[in-house]
């Protein structure tokens, strides 16, 4: 919210505070103060009058002037077409310094001489009328020569504050003032400014009130030789003020509701009286508050149709709505240049009334604002006050009621709760009853227990918490002595973290880089995946790319290769661990009271904490070589994760969907449990990110199922032998179906019960000197005995054996 | 006169052994002379051959000096191979190679920065005393929001712009659910939580992301008051930062605490004067661009537990708690001079490299 100091100065006088000073006490009371920017005209535009106006010689739409400050006269060449004998104007004399870093010299324009420049109001940073030079009125006719900033008091600082939700007491000049009066511990101005109030005599309109619970008061307020005209004067300034507050200048009518608005946060409106007749005929005007009917419609002043609710409160007349109550006025009865008399509406609505019909039809209003934040409900006296300053009458014309304001409910609590909260410092009663009377909140203190009235202006303070953390906004957390509460048990180490330091320690080491990614996908790479339509939609999504919530860790990794294989084409390592996401709106959701369910992470969705890796190269000559480089590279990053565990199985020729390739992908499984893919990404997929031309190896595994396998680990130690191990070497040709798998798994059949250690595979040969369709595989197995070292015929005889079985069941031939 | 001659013999085939011993340029030459010499068929013992003509007086003599002959070879043999062998090492040391050649092999991988920082942060808080927590990132409005103090249709809100699963459920917001969740099924204090996790707003530009992490401290327990929230709060700022680090806290609002504060720490560029010492960190007016000049950033939100939270999980009336939370992207922007959020997420490895 922006603050005028000019402005606020009108309630309490802040003019021997520094702006910083200003600043600090606010920031420091909760009411930020995000920023501030200082208006100051510079005082060579100075007032002066045009004497003289005739024609440039050399050019058609300039004129020459001879303008007086009053001491001196000056020749001026001008090309505004407002420009008069007799004018009153902004004359930026030379070295003047304009909004902009405009700066301002002597000059020659087609042949003739110019000491400066007669100015718009945009040019002085006023407004951002730029049609002629700004003409000032001829009351100041009498001070030519002198500086324009000091002639209409231009200068002002402004003041960005962020107001927080609770803080509606705030969201005014007269609020901030307020606030000030009490961090300062100064006197607010007196308002001194009186309105006489008469009766309504010709043909007033009828008024009733349907949704009492909705609407505690309505009046409206008509100020009688009101001439939408003001003086011209008064208007520029107060259309400048509005602007910079933020508000842009309308109708001088509109001028008045804001200015009431931006002073004292009471929200009001204002009909053209005329038009209300017009559409009540002959009948006279009746206003009511009510319910809209179902279905009935509005235009707004915004221009937009909006069909209401039943459950929206509505100012209406015989013909219908003609205003959405604390939201909008219609554009049908509002006022425009051509009004002569308005009826200016004071009214308060429910906070919570004002605040549905806002959403329900996406109308957000500087009023709406306001009111679901809670308006002080006792404002209409002075809201009435500031619309007759606005429009400089004296009188009014008021019809309707204030409604029941409800009582605030008394708190109280006890000084000794107060002094726990900061923390066992003793705290003086007195001191605490002058605060929070200070911020206008009714106290007393009796043995020891507070009692407390909070006001209307404060909504947020219902609960004696709120008061106490008042003492604490107002006293400052510098007060408070800070200390460290006695230590708590030490944190426990879950397996779910070990194995998430695993998995990185493992990959790392082997140069994969992490990566993070939104947590998004789009519906095409949606696709990718999978052909259900299980995915979790987000309902307002920022755009296409981020509909869903991301079923693959791979896409993202996929998308950021992508992108690194424009500038750098070789072979990327990374990887990714976080939540994919299903729906699961086959199902109810729990119900989020059950207690027991608290801890249920998969209460409203299916959520997997999934760790991906992905390696992604230039496919090369031959891709299939590159492929089954890359895989063997891969599978030794996936059977070091899985170091506990010899028993990792590959299952090939399974449902993987869409992501991976069907042939060269497999699913890892280890002790009956499936707990992830390894393998190559579908060239498809590959060729939706762009990357036909690269190989990517990857795998995925579940986090949480590895996590429950590795905590049932019990490391123990076996001995090894002291005695040498044998080694024999051995190669055999197959033919290439036949999986490295099959052997391993006839050779260990037929050292079953002999010394056979281990069955290392170091080479597989495909090439010029074996068969097409066939691969050479060397084997080097190893015997090792604890009971002593083992002779040459102690194992000869289980390698000719095992030759001989790979040969009859798979008719491996020995090389 | 035999036995002269022979003992000639031998010296003559000594002296001449040992020049060439010493001459040898090799060890596997040396070796062969060491055979030459003195092996089963070498020349010294083909000398002792004549051993059978002497009488039996001059035998030991002609064996004696043999050995003697024997021994002066074999110690020439020891001298020229520690010749050799301090030659071979003075040749091995004088062979440079340029070490400026390029390393070889994989390099090592890298955590992300985001996983850095919030281990950094979690670890910080490990030794403060708070649990670990995490939760579910889609959450029902209750967890995210009712149970927090965010009534319906209240505009605070208004304050957390809302990604929408259906009407009930939601992206969380913020981690505070996982506080919900974690007293909901412990059902009592203590409470020692540090909950933390990926979370989401519906916002997007330069220092916004839709999604960001988030680490959240609940402390609860009989006694707590507001000096253990400014005590914690400024123990962890001065751990995460520096011992110097100065913290300020400033009242604010937050539904789920009474009172709220907004913490600001020194900034880390000016260490807090307002004009940093680099003239490149300052903007056109000479003050600090990084905290415009106040010597102050924002870093966390804190406060007291709002006892309708504790109301929401049925815990004792009378109990308090405090609770602060803070922004994982925040914390490394401000850490590593980063000034665009979304470079996070693109993971350019020219960018995680410097990490
Ligand atoms: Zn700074």
């Amino acid at each position: 919210m922006l603050i005028s100091r000019k402005l606020l100065n009108q309630w309490i006088d802040v003019s021997k505070h520094s702006i910083e000073t200003i600043s600090d006490k606010l920031s420091l009371a909760g009411l930020e103060v995000e920023g501030t920017e200082t208006f100051a005209l510079d005082a060579r535009v100075v007032l002066a009058r045009v004497l003289h106006v005739e024609k440039h010689p050399d050019a058609k739409k300039l004129s020459v002037l001879q303008v007086s400050t009053g001491e001196n006269t000056e020749q001026i060449v001008c090309g505004a077409a407002n420009v008069f004998e007799g004018a009153l104007v902004a004359l930026a004399q030379p070295g003047a310094v304009l909004p902009g870093e405009m700066t301002i010299a002597h000059a020659e324009i087609r042949g003739v001489k110019s000491a400066g420049m007669l100015a718009s109001e945009k040019e002085l940073g006023l407004s951002e009328n730029h049609e002629g030079i700004m003409i000032v009125a001829e009351e100041h006719s009498g001070r030519l020569g002198q500086s324009i900033a000091t002639l209409l008091s231009l200068n002002d600082t402004i003041l960005e504050i962020g107001v927080t939700p609770d803080r509606s007491d705030a969201l005014s000049h007269f609020g901030i003032a307020r606030e000030l009066s009490a961090l300062l511990e100064q006197d607010m101005l007196q308002d001194g400014y009186e309105v006489e109030e008469l009766a309504w005599v010709d043909a007033p309109p009828s008024l009733k009130i349907h949704a009492s619970d909705l609407c505690q008061g309505y009046r409206l307020v008509s100020f009688p030789n009101y001439c939408s005209s003001k003086l011209a004067d008064k208007a520029s300034c107060d259309s400048r003020l509005l602007g910079r507050v933020g508000f842009r200048s309308k109708a001088s009518a509109v001028d008045a509701t804001n200015l009431c608005l931006v002073n004292i946060g009471q929200p009001t409106h204002a009909f053209d009286a005329a038009k209300l007749r017009k559409r009540a005929g002959s009948e006279g005007v009746s206003i009511e508050v009510r319910c809209a009917q179902e279905g009935e419609k509005i235009k707004t002043l915004d221009e937009v149709e909006v069909v209401l609710s039943s459950e929206d409160l509505v100012i209406a007349d015989r013909k219908g709505p003609i205003a959405i109550a604390g939201v909008m006025g219609g554009l049908e009865t509002a006022v425009d240049e051509n009004t002569t008399e308005v009826w200016f509406e004071v009214a308060h609505f429910a906070a919570d009334s004002v605040r549905a019909s806002s959403r329900r039809h996406g109308i957000h209003s500087e009023s709406s604002y306001r009111y679901e934040r809670g308006v002080d409900p006792l404002l209409h006296e002075r809201a009435i006050r500031e619309l007759a300053k606005a429009c400089n009458a004296s009188q009014a014309h008021i019809l309707g009621e204030q409604g029941l304001i409800e009582e605030a409910v008394s708190l109280n609590f006890m000084h000794s709760e107060l002094e726990a909260l900061v923390g066992g410092t003793s705290l003086d009663s007195i001191r605490v009853v002058k605060r929070l009377q200070n911020l206008g909140i009714k106290t007393r203190c009796e043995k020891g227990e507070y009692h407390i009235d909070p006001p209307t202006h404060r909504p947020d303070l219902t609960r004696s918490v709120d008061v106490m953390a008042e003492w604490v906004r107002t006293e400052g957390f510098d007060s408070i002595v800070g200390v460290k509460p006695r230590p708590a048990k030490p944190p426990r180490l879950g397996s779910r973290r070990t194995t998430r330091k695993h998995l990185a320690k493992v990959t790392q080491a082997r140069g994969f880089r992490e990566h993070v990614n939104l947590a998004f996908m789009s519906h095409a790479e949606a696709e990718l995946v999978a052909s259900s339509d299980e995915y979790v939609c987000i309902a307002n999504p920022l755009g296409v790319e981020t509909a869903l919530m991301r079923s693959s860790l791979q896409l993202g990794l996929l998308k950021n290769a992508a992108a690194q294989m424009a500038h750098s084409g070789h072979t990327l390592r990374c990887y990714e661990m976080g939540t994919i996401f299903t729906s699961k709106h086959s199902e109810n959701s729990p119900n989020p009271r059950q207690a027991g369910s608290a801890l249920g992470a998969d209460s409203y969705a299916k959520e997997h904490e999934i760790f991906s890796a992905l390696e992604i190269s230039p496919s090369g000559k031959d891709k299939l070589e590159t492929i089954r480089g890359a895989l063997a590279k891969v599978k030794l990053v996936v059977e070091e994760v899985f170091d506990f565990e010899t028993s990792l199985l590959f299952e090939q020729n399974q449902d993987f969907g869409r992501l991976w390739h069907p042939s060269q992908s497999a699913s890892l499984v280890c002790e009956g449990h499936k707990l992830g893919v390894f393998g190559v990404i579908h060239p498809r997929v590959l060729a939706f990110y762009g990357l036909e031309k690269y190989s990517a190896v990857a795998f995925d595994i579940d986090v949480e199922k590895l996590a429950e396998l590795r905590s049932q680990i019990r490391r123990t130690y076996k001995a090894f032998s002291k005695f040498p191990g044998v080694t024999r070497d051995i190669s055999v040709g197959v033919p290439e179906s036949t999986r490295v798998s099959a052997l391993r798994e006839i050779l260990r059949e037929a050292g079953q019960g002999s010394a056979l250690e281990s069955i290392d595979v170091f080479d597989i040969y495909r090439g010029d000197t074996i068969e097409a369709g066939q691969k050479a595989v060397a084997m080097r197995l190893t015997f090792q005995s604890h009971a002593g070292t083992l002779k040459d015929e102690d194992v000869d005889p289980i390698v000719a054996s095992a030759l001989a079985l790979l040969e009859s069941k798979l008719g491996a031939t020995q090389r | 006169m035999v036995l002269q001659a022979l003992i000639e013999e031998l010296g003559a085939e000594e002296s001449n052994l040992i020049k060439t011993i010493e001459a040898a340029l090799s060890s596997e030459e040396l070796e062969s002379l060491r055979v030459k010499a003195i092996g089963k068929k070498g020349s010294l013992t083909k000398v002792l051959r004549g051993m059978g003509k002497l009488s039996p007086d001059d035998r030991p003599k002609l064996g004696a000096a043999a050995n003697q002959a024997r021994d002066r070879v074999n110690n020439a043999l020891e001298h020229a191979k520690k010749r050799l062998e301090n030659a071979a090492l003075e040749a091995e040391l004088k062979i440079q190679l340029d070490l400026s050649e390029p390393s070889a092999g994989l390099s090592l991988g890298s955590s992300h920065p985001i996983m850095q920082v919030q281990e950094e942060i979690l670890s910080v808080m490990d030794r403060l005393g708070f649990q670990r927590a995490e939760g579910p990132e889609i959450e029902h409005d209750f967890y995210n929001f009712e149970a927090l103090n965010f009534p319906h249709n209240h505009p605070a809100r208004d304050m957390q712009d809302t990604f929408f699963v259906d009407e009930n459920v939601v992206l969380r917001t913020h981690t505070s659910p996982i506080q919900i969740r974690q007293m909901l099924a412990q059902g009592e204090p203590p409470m020692h939580i540090s909950g933390y996790g990926r979370v989401y707003r519906h916002d997007q530009d330069a220092t916004h992301s839709p999604m960001f992490h988030q680490i959240e401290g609940l402390w609860v327990d009989h006694g707590v008051h507001l000096g253990h929230l400014k005590g914690t709060i400024t123990a962890f700022l001065e751990t995460l930062f520096t011992p110097e680090t100065g913290v300020r806290f400033r009242p604010s609002y937050f539904p789920f605490t009474e009172p709220s504060a907004e913490v600001d720490m020194s900034c880390v560029m000016c260490g807090g004067s307002g004009v940093a010492h680099d003239p490149a960190a300052n903007n056109e007016h000479g003050k600090c661009k990084m905290c415009k000049g106040t010597g102050w950033i924002e870093i966390l939100g804190a406060g007291m537990v709002d006892p309708n939270v504790f109301g929401a999980v049925n815990f004792p009336k009378d109990i308090r708690g405090f609770a602060f939370g803070i922004g994982v992207e925040r914390v490394a922007m401000l850490k590593y001079g980063i000034s665009d959020i979304r470079m996070f997420y693109e993971n350019d490895h020219r960018f995680l490299s410097q990490f």
